[in-house]
């Protein structure tokens, strides 16, 4: 019963979330100012959301092969490689040294 | 009237007109553009779906799917009430998602002209990938109609995979995603994401300010530490955009 309330509260606030700016936006015009802001919020929101997802990857893996998944995956992002390419690449990387990590130990 | 291969004739009622082929190139457009997301986002489903199998309510769980359509935060809420605290996994369920709120804003502008019904439609779906695509196809040429067309299937096809997804994932059972490492996907997608943006001299201030605020502010509790980090980078990404020359 928990379960159903917290998933159902959250469901209905995130609704409400997604569809209130939209519905808002005939009513009121921001300033430019906060347009501009409104404009870098998105990528300042997927950044925040990858340094909390590498920071949890990073405690809940082995050390070694999450830093050289996610640099190889952060090299080929930064040469504008397709996501599927990115993530296969630092999946098969961090596969691979966690491998040779257990062989070794 | 044409003839179609199979020897049966189309008449003009039933013959596409230029407005369905378009129609149909951008839903198709938009089921493109989604489709290596999934792939990227896969691993990802998988894992929560092994956390919602692991989970003592999973019907309630699997509901979280639809109804709060957002991998971090549904597994914040789940993650809560395990912790026992019903209170705090709806607030930090919330404040994962508060994000939504820059997504719905960020979109509102382009979808200003779009009627109330789609605007109530599209944004149950407006999710980090949805947005992305959406946001990069209202910069290019198109009627809102197109806009709505390509949403739908961008959207449609997320929802689609989302679902079977993260119902393998809870098929394959608890702990399978973990063992794998797959949680790794999640930053591997987001990277994939910001990585072009960094290179841009108007988004590198953002991309600075909210990673090294995200990662000072983490210990923040429930989750505040994300909504920092974007009003921090969004501020700073104005801010220097007003003093360029």
């Amino acid at each position: 019963m928990t379960t159903w309330l917290a998933v159902l509260a959250v469901g209905l606030g995130s609704y409400a979330m997604r569809v209130g700016p939209l519905l808002l936006r005939d009513r009121f015009v921001p300033s430019p100012r906060v347009d501009d802001v409104i404009r870098h919020a998105g990528t300042a929101a997927v950044t925040a959301l990858l340094v909390t997802a590498c920071v949890r990857a990073w405690e809940a893996n082995p050390a070694l092969p999450t830093l050289a998944a996610l640099t190889v995956g952060g090299v080929l992002a930064l040469r504008g490689r397709s996501m599927v390419q990115i993530v296969v690449a630092g999946l098969l990387v961090q596969w691979a040294l966690r491998l040779v990590t257990a062989g070794l130990a | 009237m044409a003839a179609t291969p199979a020897g049966a004739t189309l008449t003009a009622a039933s013959a596409p007109t230029a407005r369905d082929v378009r129609a149909s190139s951008e839903v198709r457009q938009g089921v493109l553009a989604m489709a290596p997301m999934i792939v990227g986002y896969a691993p990802y489903a998988v894992v929560v779906g092994s956390v919602i199998a692991a989970h003592g309510s999973p019907a309630a769980g699997w509901a979280g799917i639809w109804l709060i359509f957002a991998g971090s935060a549904h597994l914040a809420t789940i993650k809560g009430v395990e912790a026992g605290s019903l209170a705090l996994a709806i607030l930090t369920g919330l404040v994962v998602n508060a994000r939504l709120l820059v997504y719905s804003a960020s979109m509102a502008e382009h979808w200003r002209g779009q009627p109330r019904w789609f605007r109530l439609a599209a944004g149950a779906a407006l999710v980090d990938p949805t947005w992305f695509v959406a946001d990069r196809r209202a910069r290019e040429p198109g009627t809102l109609q197109e806009a709505r067309q390509f949403f739908f299937g961008a959207a449609g096809t997320l929802a689609i995979a989302w679902g079977v997804l993260v119902t393998t994932g809870m098929l394959l059972g608890a702990g399978m995603g973990a063992a794998l490492g797959l949680e790794l996907a999640v930053p591997l997608c987001l990277l994939s994401m910001i990585g072009p943006r960094v290179l841009k001299n108007g988004s590198r201030a953002v991309v600075v300010t909210a990673g090294l605020t995200a990662l000072l502010a983490g210990s923040m509790p429930a989750s505040t530490g994300l909504l920092a980090a974007i009003v921090a980078g969004a501020v700073v990404g104005a801010l220097v955009r007003e003093r360029r020359p």
